[in-house]
């Protein structure tokens, strides 16, 4: 049995997809974003598929390769609360410092955090649709959504399969089928009940979860690059029981974290987040996955949103969370939570992947494995809110020499991050407060010249 | 290594000795590595696997009296460790040195050991630990290219009367990759990016090549390297196991001795002279 996954998304009049939904350029930060919750100990894998698709909903497909003909009680759908809870948890996040009074320093640090990421997003339209060796295995209604278990012998006859029953399917469809099948991999196939999906109330479309058992860890994005007309965004989402999960065939690489960053970014994080990621997309050749976070679930430090419950962790599939209610009441009765904000240190950790993909630098499915690895991840940049009292002292003259070194820096720092061009940046950040107006610039004349 | 084990009819020859190249060689991927790469490798790791396997092994020479060349042997076993294994806390990264080398002197048969020690070390942490993994896929994939022309270069150059087994290893494994790419109808594409793996190309140049871990005989070690490509491949594609290489060469192993019955040739020893170095 193989593991199974991510995607297809099908539609009877065209084929725009890869992963769940397709963002809108200016309401999500990464177009064409998916985003998948993997959950997994042993062989057992609880997914969910995030899908924010905006369409119209009779035109919403979606075809998924999993590993075994899934029972009724092994779909389910979910909330879409929870997706965003996991997002808005794990996102890179923005956090403050205070400089001190240099003449009277105190204690007077302090430190907010937040993050400043969302995966919002609308889709444009899509149509769904809908015997060549094809057999219908199992066919259920969940939910909102009507769902077909298929298996095939040849891809040929799944691609005359689907074209039959009204899916329409790009050129070479079938070429990424065919490994699937050979492998013996069946196809979950869901459309939307809109007579069902009225009564829901949702306006939305909820994230579609499954479970099942399979040895192989991985992700199936080569079927989702079938139509894909330029790279995708994938956040993958992995909970395990003990560390960090990294990719077995590609590799796995740390997003730049920890600089200070210049503070007019507190306005500009969107942008600032997107061009940094690009910038490093680029520098690793495009060929790899960026860790953005990786922590145990149970506290944060600092907090871009509250941890989970373990309530909700359940509801993601967490299944080894059983007794969540009693275990959390004894958590209360008796254990100090960890520093930062949380319910103490559950048996989850999170790690948060972030791909961008296409056929060229990503020719086969992501394989992972869970590592031994706990150690505390996150996405993290600074900001260093200089001191701006009138104080005079010898203690203010030196901090204020060093702080025009600082936001030189800072400057440099953002100027590397994101490819940004160092001047605009400067422009940007504007005079520095009390009286260092920036312009007390060493830079020599020549030096901008031949840049 | 204990080369002093059997007494050699040539003496021993420290400008000779092929193990100075796989030193040379692991060291410089091990620099690529953490200089260039995330390997969760740092300095602290380094020392900690050298200066175990080292403290291992000269106790071993002061014990049974072996030769101190074989801290040559050490050498690439730790180097081995540095570049395969990963720990969450450097005392698993010492035990699995210590295991290793300790492994060469408990685990023998006929006065040889027959388990790599780095794969030994490695894949008895992996199964009693979940504090100890691998990372196969760390290396990038660009400039891995060009240490696999210089690991064939050097190898070819200096080490070919062992090179039968790494090859016969290589040309099974790829040939079962080809035939899967091809039967999946995937592209090329796919069979490159498999082959782009550091991992593999340790495994292949530095850990199935062992000498000391593999049959004397050339037609064993042909039928060794063919069972190890074989097995390794079920392990990796019928099994999903991410280590299916270093599984499969544990696992197979123990057909070392019995192997070496079989077919009854004489022991390799570090250090001799190609033309007389026996086959």
């Amino acid at each position: 049995m193989r593991l199974l996954l991510l995607s297809l998304l099908v539609s009877r009049l065209s084929f725009g997809f890869c992963g769940f939904y397709v963002a809108k350029a200016d309401a999500s930060l990464f177009n064409r974003a998916s985003q998948v919750i993997l959950v997994r100990d042993g062989n057992r894998t609880a997914l969910t598929m995030a899908n924010d698709f905006k369409g119209e909903l009779s035109e919403f497909a979606m075809v998924v390769p999993v590993p075994e003909v899934l029972t009724r009680e092994q779909i389910h759908v979910g909330d879409r609360k929870l997706i965003e809870r996991v997002d808005n948890f794990s996102a890179p996040r923005l956090v403050e410092y205070f400089d001190d009074d240099p003449c009277n320093p105190t204690d007077r640090m302090r430190e907010s955090g937040r993050a400043m990421m969302k995966n919002k997003g609308a889709g444009p339209e899509k149509r769904s649709g809908g015997a060549h060796g094809v057999t219908i295995e199992a066919r259920y209604t969940v939910g909102e959504y009507d769902i077909l278990i298929l298996s095939a012998k040849e891809s040929g006859g799944l691609e005359t399969w689907l074209l039959d029953n009204g899916y329409k399917l790009p050129k070479n469809a079938s070429k990424a089928l065919g490994p699937y099948i050979k492998q013996n991999m069946k196809f979950f196939v869901a459309r939307v009940n809109l007579k069902e999906q009225e009564k829901t109330g949702f306006t939305f479309l909820r994230p579609i979860q499954i479970a099942f058992e399979s040895p192989k860890f991985m992700l199936p994005i080569r079927l989702g690059m079938v139509n894909a007309d330029g790279p995708q965004d994938l956040l993958i989402y992995t909970i395990t029981k003990k560390g960090r999960v990294e990719t077995t065939n590609y590799r796995t690489v740390k997003l730049p974290t920890g600089m200070n960053v210049p503070i007019y970014i507190k306005e500009k994080f969107a942008d600032f987040y997107r061009a940094t990621f690009d910038t490093a997309h680029v520098k690793e050749n495009k060929k790899v996955l960026f860790l953005e976070y990786a922590w145990n679930m149970g506290w944060c430090d600092p907090c871009a949103a509250d941890p989970l419950s373990r309530d909700e962790l359940r509801k993601l599939g967490v299944f080894w969370l059983a007794d969540a209610d009693e275990s959390l009441a004894q958590r209360r009765r008796g254990i100090r939570p960890r520093p930062g904000n949380g319910i103490g240190p559950v048996d989850a950790f999170l790690t948060r992947l972030h791909v961008r993909y296409d056929g060229e630098h990503f020719p086969e499915d992501l394989m992972f494995q869970e590592t031994g690895d706990s150690e505390n991840f996150q996405g993290r940049y600074v900001l260093q809110h200089p001191w701006t009292g009138k104080s005079e002292c010898r203690e203010a003259e030196a901090y204020r020499e060093r702080l025009a070194t600082r936001r030189k820096e800072e400057a440099k720092t953002l100027a590397s991050l994101t490819g940004w061009n160092l001047a605009d940046i400067t422009k940007a950040m504007g005079d520095a407060p009390n009286g260092d107006t920036g312009k007390k610039d060493d830079t020599k004349w020549y030096q901008n010249i031949f840049k | 290594m204990d080369a002093s084990q059997t007494a050699p009819a040539l003496k021993y020859s420290f400008r000779r000795d092929q193990r100075l190249f796989q030193i040379a060689f692991l060291g410089s991927l091990l620099a690529f590595g953490v200089f260039q790469r995330d390997f969760l490798v740092d300095g602290a790791f380094v020392l900690v696997t050298l200066a175990t396997v080292w403290l291992a092994q000269t106790a071993a020479i002061l014990w049974l009296g072996l030769a101190w060349n074989s801290l040559l042997s050490a050498t690439i076993s730790g180097l081995g460790l540095c570049l395969l294994c990963r720990a969450n806390s450097l005392g698993w990264v010492a035990l699995a040195a210590a295991t290793s080398i300790a492994s060469k002197f408990l685990i023998r048969w006929k006065g040889k050991h027959f388990f790599n020690p780095t794969n030994l070390g490695i894949i008895v942490l992996l199964v009693s630990t979940s504090s100890v993994w691998v990372s196969p896929a760390q290396w990038g994939t660009e400039r891995l290219l060009v240490f696999w022309v210089l690991a064939m270069g050097l190898w070819v150059t200096f080490v070919s009367r062992r090179s039968d087994v790494s090859l016969v290893f290589l040309g099974t494994y790829v040939t079962l990759l080809v035939v899967r790419v091809i039967w999946l109808g995937q592209p090329t594409a796919v069979l490159f990016h498999q082959l782009q793996s550091g991992a593999l190309l340790v495994f292949t140049f530095f850990m199935i090549s062992d000498p000391r871990a593999t049959p004397d005989a050339p037609t064993a070690r042909l039928g060794f390297g063919v069972a190890v490509a074989v097995l390794a491949y079920v392990l990796r594609f019928h099994f999903y196991s991410p280590n299916a290489l270093l599984y499969a060469l544990f696992l197979l192993s123990p057909l070392t001795p019995i192997l070496d019955s079989l077919w009854s040739t004489r022991r390799f020893e570090w250090g001799m002279p190609l033309a007389t170095a026996p086959a």
